[in-house]
């Protein structure tokens, strides 16, 4: 680690103090602490708007959602725009989802999980007592440790076994279940539950991980239970999220240039001096935070040359967390949309075999699963009255096997989604859709910048999540920060808000010790 | 409870999942965590 960060230079020779690459919701969060505690900062977004994967893009009638179609934890949000001085309320306001999920399982019985956990457990009760029971456990685990922790963990650093012992001296963990440390989020889940239907709509948040039920670490499993906490949509959709954040950021003075793609970063001796843009132009600064892949900026942005080779091997060395597709429908009429989320659930072993049988093997997949999430049942203002925005989300691999492209075989992907939906939950959407588009791990890539439409950054196992994750501050070059979905705890909207909160106080720190060490003897 | 009610969970409960994570994939799921002990002081250091 070097010793000054750059501060010691003269400000004349820099035209900001910080820039930020990326308007993801990490990039805001840190740009939005920097610009508050008075440095001159500009964040370079290659979109025509901010937000990245947590966005809204308007076709014809219809709002869809871009990627993240639900708020966990509000109170990080809080905390962010408390931080900045400011009340959340007056730049974004969030409308609770109630019920949480509606379940189609397979048998095509359909249950709604209510938010309160006391209603959740009486619904289980009535599949089995041993489910019952079973719920009452998984709660009583998930809150002695959960309820405490997880938000006090989002905006704490966990990068070094120091803060590891810091954090377990501090705050009790996620569960007080020990074994789920050990064993896989498969096992955990059913060492509370039996029924198919149970396992199979909670075995969905594995995937937040970026990995199959057989292969998530345990403690994952408790994710699940987080949304009784209660779960929220931005009103006016997903944008209204980052568009708040970045008014907030303009009114400390912070500079957003949409547009404007991060070619490279410029090094001078393994510091950070700049960035230079897709047009060729170079802008100097103090320091520069990445709020894109880990990967992509270790890889693709720096020199190669200057990245040394344990630090590529250990890139290499993790995994990117899975990709999927979307297809998004406007269609006209309100029957069977009971819920802002709707999961098609074909069981938790379903989920293991398209991951084994089709993600792994670059195919498409083929059933398993498909969740539905219906924005406009909690904003009606997202479609003409009378319709609805659906989006129907499923695992795709990035990379096809058999070489064909994703712009080659999208048409033939979406119907093969609604034939799912009809052939096995006797679903029948065709003759009501108005609009049809189906969004790809590429097109991902190409629109949000997501680096191989990767959802949640890298995967988040045991061993790849925390401090086994690219530090977000740069161990090689000096003055280089890391936010976002492939540092800290994983993707997600609190953590990626959490991780460009704790970027923002790294570089402050390292500011201030700068300036008091060159203003000493 | 009535009789629907009864047939209801009957009918619930008997869609049971195995008690356990098959053999295998537990075998699988501690395999992955080994293959990766090799790269972990490299990732701590990044
Ligand atoms: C389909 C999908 C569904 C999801 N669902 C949920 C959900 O329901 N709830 C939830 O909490 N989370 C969800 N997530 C995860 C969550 O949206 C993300 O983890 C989070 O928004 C990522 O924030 P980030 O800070 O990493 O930045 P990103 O959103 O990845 O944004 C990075 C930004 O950088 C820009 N950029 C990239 N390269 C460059 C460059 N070279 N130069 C300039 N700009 C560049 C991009 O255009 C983008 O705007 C979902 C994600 C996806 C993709």
């Amino acid at each position: 680690m070097g010793d000054g960060h750059g501060w010691s230079e003269p400000l004349s020779t820099h035209d900001y103090d910080a820039i930020v690459i990326g308007a993801g919701l990490g990039g805001l969060a840190a740009g939005g602490l920097l610009a508050h505690r008075g440095m001159s900062t500009a964040i370079f977004e290659q979109a025509p708007r901010v937000g990245g994967c947590c966005g809204s893009l308007r076709h014809g009638d219809y709002q869809f959602d871009v990627g993240a179609t639900v708020v966990l934890f509000l109170d990080v949000i809080e905390r962010f725009f408390r931080s900045t001085g400011r009340e959340m309320a007056r730049y974004v306001q969030f409308l609770p989802i109630e019920p949480l999920f509606e379940v189609v399982d397979q048998e095509r019985r359909r249950f709604q999980i209510p938010t309160s956990p006391l209603e959740t457990g009486e619904l289980f009760a009535s599949f089995s007592e041993e489910d019952g029971e079973g719920w009452r456990r998984f709660a009583e685990a998930a809150e002695s440790g959960m309820a405490a922790a997880m938000t006090q963990i989002f905006t704490r650093r966990f990068q070094t076994l120091s803060d590891a012992r810091e954090i377990a001296r501090t705050s009790p963990s996620m569960t007080s279940d020990r074994s789920s440390l050990l064993h896989s989020f498969e096992k955990t889940l059913r060492s509370y539950f039996r029924s198919e239907s149970i396992l199979g709509a909670l075995s969905l948040a594995s995937y937040s991980v970026g990995l199959p039920p057989a292969l998530a670490p345990g403690y994952a499993a408790f994710l699940s239970y987080a949304e009784h906490q209660g779960s929220y949509y931005p009103k006016g959709g997903m944008k209204a999220l980052p568009e708040g954040m970045a008014t907030a950021f303009a009114e400390d003075g912070g500079e957003i240039h949409l547009g404007a793609r991060v070619s490279g970063i410029l090094t001078e001796e393994r510091r950070v001096v700049g960035v230079r843009l897709g047009d060729g132009r170079e802008i100097r600064s103090r320091v520069v935070v990445g709020d894109i892949n880990a990967k992509a900026i270790y890889g693709q942005l720096l020199p190669r040359s200057e990245v040394p080779l344990w630090a590529r091997l250990a890139l290499r060395s993790l995994r990117l967390s899975q990709s999927s597709c979307m297809l998004k429908l406007g269609i006209e009429g309100d029957e069977g949309f009971g819920a802002h989320h709707t999961l098609y659930s074909g069981g938790l072993e379903a989920l293991n075999r398209i991951w084994f049988d089709d993600y792994e093997r670059g195919r498409p997949s083929r059933g398993g699963y498909l969740l539905a999430s219906i924005p406009s049942r909690t904003d009606p203002s997202l479609a003409p009255p009378g319709h609805h925005v659906v989006h129907l989300h499923t695992l795709a691999p990035y990379q096809l096997a058999d070489g064909a492209s994703w712009d080659d075989i999208q048409r033939r992907e979406a119907d093969r989604m609604l034939d799912f939906l009809e052939a096995d939950f006797g679903v029948r959407l065709r003759e009501r859709i108005r609009f049809a588009h189906l969004s790809t791990p590429l097109e991902l890539e190409r629109e949000v910048g997501l680096h191989r439409g990767a959802l949640y950054g890298l995967e988040s196992g045991l061993l790849s999540t925390s401090m086994f994750r690219p530090r977000m501050r740069s161990p090689i070059f000096d003055g280089l920060y890391l936010a976002g979905s492939s540092v800290h705890l994983g993707g997600g909207i609190p953590v990626c808000i959490g991780s460009g909160m704790i970027a923002a106080d790294l570089v402050c720190e390292d500011a201030s010790l700068a300036q008091s060490g060159s203003s000493g003897p | 409870m009535n009789e629907d009610g009864r047939q209801e969970q009957q009918l619930r409960s008997s869609r049971n999942g195995p008690r356990r994570q098959p053999r295998g994939r537990t075998v699988l799921y501690y395999w992955r965590l080994v293959r990766q002990l090799p790269w972990l002081v490299l990732r701590y250091k990044l």
